[in-house]
């Protein structure tokens, strides 16, 4: 009887191109775009070369020290801050500035300005760039006037570096990976088609198949089991593949502990099934109803959990901690992060942990509502 | 006018799933502007990096020191100096940059020894290279005071923040006629050709796939009414939607952004405005050519969302296109919505209304048009095959097969 149960139930979800497209063609097509869009991501805030320009007036060519400050800061080299682009006009200027091609530029008069056309990092940088040489500047010059030494002026001269980076964990921060989490997190909760058709095909007022269902020689509880057995299977052998595709395929990394990823896949299956198998039976909408409320769920849980906006799991866990520790998609997002990021497990276990104890209330739920269902009439 | 007639009877009918489709969409559109638009403001305004101390030398009239120069620079961010909280908070951005005073780090220093400040900072980040610039200066120029043994520790920190107080004037030239466009107005016109798009499919296929039924085919096959007139009520029913949906787009936009728009140069809103409704047009087009290859409720969902992310995705809505490989922005090209990006961006860089600053403007809503036109060529050449084919008779689902 198990193997009757289980095995068609498998053969319907490889029968059933609905599902195969939400929980498989679907997060593969997602991961592919995230893939594309997302691999520079990371690049958005770097560093580089700023293109500043110099008006070359009479000022400027004649204050040697801002004129070397400038240039030892400027050209190919590492540790160089600025393309710097000697213009001799303001209106040349003025014009680099409104096509884009520069950030900005310095006029020097009695002392440099900086003008712009717009704020941000890059012309804060090149504004502290500025401040650092007439603090500098002044400094040299309050020394000079106390009667102050070589070795007083040297200390500005040649700045020392105070700072040494270092890491927090063996793999790198990345916005990218959180995606990808919370799309695992989604296709984990899209499980719930699986456990919303197994409570469709067990329910005699929900379809023809649960009416002949009920009046079969089984245990309604071997039933129900044997087919969310089924339903669980398809789900993973869904998740195994799509991780496989994120992991070997677009080289999206999971941590060193690959083991632990599939276990992770195996908790948000069964949480799915449940999850689905759950709404189903409480509601007494229509088969479509249903569909939209599992949809809805999943991807406002899914929103919670970073799947459209890096890092709004995280405000989430700083302002409403417990939205964040009963979001399951939450949950599961963070045991694959727990794994990539950190060098220690027990919150990875204790994810775990949420997400068994949140799919055995489901469960208890669901059987609560199963149990001994009679119709008066369907 | 009895297809005009029944498509609004349709929509009346669906307008609960609609109105479910558009409130959902409707609040990612508004929310992701306010969670990831910069302040916006027409004066120069310095970039304020998040920034978070921890501090293993106990409080030190240094430490003290740097901490407030920062504060001055940017935000301090206060985190409990656990490895699990500092990791959270560097991952997911909540701070650019932590520095790590470790202990012995103030005697060391005043005695010229090397025990240097641990960072940690998104490598090559220029938000961590502004940070590392500001805590140098300063500890350069305490570095000049040498020991505090004369002047005391206090005053010396006081006078290290007295000499970095010297700033640069900084002139804020305007090109533009009007003031600059908040980011987050440019964020809501973004995600709005993704609402559009996938509202638009939603609701077109909801009324056209009732009308592919295969017995109300047959039924109306055989009426007085010319498949012409019954296919233009149909396009009719359709552009109404569509311009319910861009009005009302449109009328949000200007609620959330009406007083950033104030200052704005009228043409440059107008610009905009002509944008949203050449993507309306198109999205219009596009949901045209979709519905006809949708078979029942389920594939019209799959095939809203597959077609709406896609073409977003690849069209620089969610992520700038200035983040896209020099391969992917090829591929982008294909796509209308690169183009729908392109003139939006160009909008929002406009300094001037000459024809040499306008022309690519002009040159992306064209491209627009034409991807437009061949969808619509490309639906009806479908759509009259479909007709003529015997199997279109029996392939169409709807809630009342189900």
């Amino acid at each position: 009887m198990f193997w009757n149960i289980y095995w068609k139930r498998i053969l319907w979800f490889v029968r059933n191109t609905e599902t195969i497209i939400w929980t498989w063609i679907f997060p593969l097509m997602l991961a592919t775009l995230f893939y594309a869009v997302f691999t520079n991501i990371d690049a958005s805030g770097q560093f580089s070369r700023m293109p500043v320009g110099v008006v070359d007036n009479g000022a400027y060519r004649q204050d040697a020290a801002f004129r070397a400050a400038l240039e030892s800061v400027s050209g190919e080299g590492d540790g160089s801050l600025f393309d710097l682009r000697l213009l001799p006009s303001q209106g040349e200027a003025d014009t680099l500035l409104e096509k884009g091609e520069i950030d900005g530029y310095i006029l020097v008069e009695d002392v440099p300005v900086l003008i712009v056309s717009g704020s941000g990092l890059r012309q804060t940088i090149t504004k502290s760039f500025i401040d650092r040489y007439l603090q500098t500047k002044g400094a040299v010059e309050a020394v000079i006037l106390r009667g102050g030494d070589f070795e007083s002026v040297s200390a500005f001269l040649e700045p020392a570096d105070y700072t040494e980076e270092i890491s927090l964990s063996q793999n790198p921060p990345t916005e990218k990976v959180g995606y990808f989490y919370a799309l695992l997190a989604m296709v984990c909760l899209y499980g719930g088609f699986q456990g919303m058709t197994t409570v469709t095909g067990l329910q005699a007022n929900l379809s023809p198949l649960g009416a002949r269902r009920t009046m079969a020689p089984v245990g309604r509880f071997r039933m129900v089991a044997y087919d969310m057995l089924g339903g669980v299977t398809t789900q993973y052998m869904c998740l195994l593949v799509i991780v496989a595709y994120i992991n070997f395929v677009l080289g999206v990394s999971f941590g060193p502990k690959l083991w632990l990823v599939l276990l992770t896949c195996l908790a948000g299956s069964l949480l799915g099934v449940a999850f689905g198998a759950m709404i189903s039976v409480t509601s007494k909408l229509k088969a479509q109803a249903k569909i939209a409320v599992l949809i809805t769920v999943t991807m406002v849980c899914c929103f919670l959990s970073g799947l459209m906006v890096s890092g709004i799991n995280y405000t989430v866990v700083q302002n409403a901690p417990a939205v964040a520790w009963l979001n399951p998609a939450a949950r599961i997002a963070d045991a694959f992060y727990c794994l990539y990021y950190y060098d220690t497990y027990e919150r990875f276990f204790l994810n775990i942990g949420i997400i068994m104890a949140m799919t055995t209330a489901m469960l208890a739920v669901t059987a609560v509502f199963v149990r001994r269902q009679r119709y008066e009439s369907i | 006018m009895k297809v005009f007639k029944t498509c609004n009877t349709i929509i009346k009918r669906r307008i609960t799933a609609m109105a479910l489709y558009f409130l959902i969409f409707l609040a990612l559109t508004v929310i992701m502007p306010i969670l990831t638009a910069d302040q916006h403001t027409l004066d120069f305004f310095e970039m304020k990096p998040n920034f978070t101390v921890i501090n293993r030398d106990g409080d030190t009239p240094l430490s003290e020191g740097l901490a407030a120069y920062l504060g001055a620079r940017g935000n301090k961010v206060v985190l409990d100096d656990r490895l699990e909280t500092l990791q959270d908070a560097s991952f997911y951005r909540a701070t650019d940059y932590i520095i790590i005073l470790p202990q012995g780090f103030r005697d060391a220093f005043f005695s010229g020894g090397t025990v240097k400040i641990k960072t940690v900072a998104t490598t090559d980040s220029a938000k961590g290279f502004y940070v590392d610039m500001l805590i140098n200066q300063y500890l350069n120029q305490a570095r000049f005071y040498g020991s505090p043994d004369g002047m005391g520790e206090e005053a010396l920190a006081a006078a290290v923040i007295r000499d970095l107080s010297a700033e640069t004037r900084v002139e804020t030239k305007r090109f533009g006629a009007g003031a600059p466009i908040s980011t987050g107005f440019l964020i809501y016109n973004r995600m709005l050709s993704y609402m559009v798009i996938i509202l638009i499919i939603l609701c077109v296929s909801n009324i056209t796939s009732a009308f592919r039924r295969p017995d109300m085919r047959m039924r109306n096959l055989c009426s007085p009414l010319k498949p012409r007139s019954m296919s233009l009520q149909q396009i009719l029913c359709g552009v109404l939607v569509s311009a319910a949906v861009w009005v009302s787009l449109t009328v949000l936009g200007f609620i959330m952004y009406g007083s950033e728009l104030a200052a704005a140069d009228r043409r440059t809103v107008g610009l905009i405005l002509l944008n949203t409704l050449v993507i309306t047009l198109l999205a219009l087009s596009v949901a045209s050519l979709v519905s006809s290859f949708i078979r029942s409720a389920n594939s019209q969902n799959a095939a809203a969302n597959f077609v709406s992310l896609g073409l977003c995705f690849l069209g620089g809505v969610f992520v700038p296109l200035d983040l896209f490989g020099e391969g992917l922005l090829m591929a982008s090209r294909f796509t209308p919505v690169y183009w729908y990006s392109t003139a939006l961006d160009n909008i929002f860089a406009l300094t001037s209304f000459e024809w040499g600053v306008m022309a690519p403007i002009w040159q992306a809503m064209l491209t627009q048009l034409i991807f437009t036109a061949a969808f619509f060529c490309l639906a009806l050449v479908i759509g009259k095959h479909i007709n003529q084919s015997e199997k279109s008779f029996s392939s169409v689902q709807t809630e009342l097969d189900a």
